[in-house]
């Protein structure tokens, strides 16, 4: 019998022909030739959607955004520089 | 006194009877009595020289004529241990058996098999450069037949029948199809089945001979797998469509069933297998072990982590015994603490049809 293990989120973890995985995991019974692949579906309790992981961003990809989205008109000089120095 | 005439006529002699000529033997004399250093009274010719006719004169000897059953004691005796007393005990005297070589010696050679272009879900072509085929029903012994050419197997075709299925009913999905080739005198053709050796095919009418050829999974869609066979090997096309474990991160020992795509009758199989590891440290090891006993490490794939918080990965070539159709994992140790992953693949089987 094949299964799919996902987390208490529904985020598919791990799939194949074991009865196990992790404790925590939750099992669903799957056909045969179900092959998605992990951590990009979710199971929803009636079925699989797709799923986009959140991202961490470092605080460097953070203050490069911020400094892309600055208001030039309201901005002073030192949240510029505090920007830039995250940054580098 | 008148003159006596003297008597002339030896018969007129008196005394004819007595022994007087020394120099002849007696009648007497001359018996079938044998007696030791005699020369000068002969046997009679009865005894010396009509031998053959004697009833039987050396009774200290068997007779060539007379009956020597070994059943019975005394005269007869001789009764006589089967293993140590005769040769020629390997010879196929005993017809009325099927010899056990005949039993076990089905096998092809140089097979080779693969889906039929046209109709590859459900049809497959075998050729081999030489099949023995065996009777394991009565006692017809073996055939061999040389190059074979290409033979089509139909899973499709109600049987039991010749280049079809040995039963009437439609194979179900998901279940493995063993193929043999069969003979009937004149024909070589090929039977598929649900069953495999050795109690082998229901053979179509007339049809009397089997060999094993292999077995093909048909798949949860009733499709023959796209499959290539050479020699005892059956190799799966697409090396992604066999996944047996994806993404598994069991850290006790856990059991992987492989019998979807290896059959029970498979000798061994080979396998993919791939570990995919991260850790926010480098330097961490990920050991991932395959078990096919219980508790004793039989593979293992290692990989340390080359920079932290990057993605590395190790995979091998790995060779397993088919036992149950299963097998165990277990990251060891203490995994990669952002991903530790495994994969293992199916890649080929090994069935036992005497190819090699």
């Amino acid at each position: 019998m094949k299964h799919a293990f996902v987390n208490a989120q529904g985020v598919l973890k791990c799939w194949g022909f074991v009865e196990t995985n992790e404790v925590s995991d939750i099992r669903l019974d799957v056909a045969e030739d179900f092959a998605l692949e992990t951590r990009k579906w979710r199971w929803d309790g009636q079925a699989w959607q797709l799923y986009q992981a959140p991202v961490i961003k470092s605080d460097k990809d953070l203050a490069i955004e911020e400094l892309k989205t600055l208001d030039e008109k309201k901005a002073t000089v030192e949240d510029v520089v505090k920007l830039l120095r995250r940054a580098l | 006194m008148g003159k006596v005439s003297p008597i002339t006529d030896h018969g007129g002699l008196q005394g004819l009877s007595d022994d007087d000529h020394t120099q002849y033997v007696l009648h007497t004399e001359v018996d079938d009595t044998p007696v030791d250093g005699v020369t000068t009274d002969p046997i009679s010719s009865n005894w010396a020289y009509d031998h053959v006719a004697a009833a039987d004169p050396h009774t200290g000897y068997r007779l060539e004529s007379a009956d020597h059953t070994h059943q019975s004691a005394g005269a007869q005796a001789g009764t006589l241990d089967h293993g140590l007393a005769l040769t020629g005990l390997t010879d196929d005297d005993h017809t009325q058996y099927q010899q056990e070589s005949a039993l076990t010696s089905s096998r092809v050679k140089g097979l080779t098999g693969s889906n039929n272009s046209g109709t590859p879900n459900t049809q497959y072509d075998f050729a081999a450069d030489a099949v023995v085929l065996a009777d394991t029903a009565t006692s017809l012994g073996l055939v061999t037949r040389l190059n074979t050419g290409t033979l089509t197997n139909n899973v499709s075709t109600a049987g039991p029948a010749a280049g079809g299925r040995d039963q009437a009913g439609a194979f179900s999905a998901s279940s493995w199809i063993h193929f043999y080739f069969i003979w009937n005198g004149s024909t070589l053709s090929t039977v598929s089945s649900t069953v495999a050796p050795p109690t082998g095919p229901t053979l179509p009418t007339g049809y009397t001979h089997w060999a094993y050829i292999t077995v093909i999974r048909f798949n949860a869609s009733s499709q023959l797998m796209a499959t290539k066979v050479r020699g005892a090997g059956v190799f799966y096309n697409d090396n992604n469509s066999q996944v047996l474990l994806s993404a598994g991160t069991a850290t006790t020992e856990t059991s992987i069933s492989t019998s979807t795509y290896v059959p029970p009758n498979a000798v061994t199989f080979g396998g993919y297998g791939l570990i995919i590891i991260q850790d926010s440290a480098a330097g961490v090891g990920g050991f991932l072990a395959f078990r096919i006993v219980t508790a004793v490490d039989y593979l293992l794939i290692q990989k340390f982590t080359q920079v932290a918080a990057v993605v590395d990965r190790a995979s091998a070539y790995l060779s397993f015994p088919n036992i149950s159709q299963s097998l165990f994992y277990v990251w060891e140790g203490t995994p990669p603490n952002q991903t530790n992953e495994a994969y293992l693949k199916a890649i080929n089987y090994y069935v036992p049809n005497g190819d090699s």
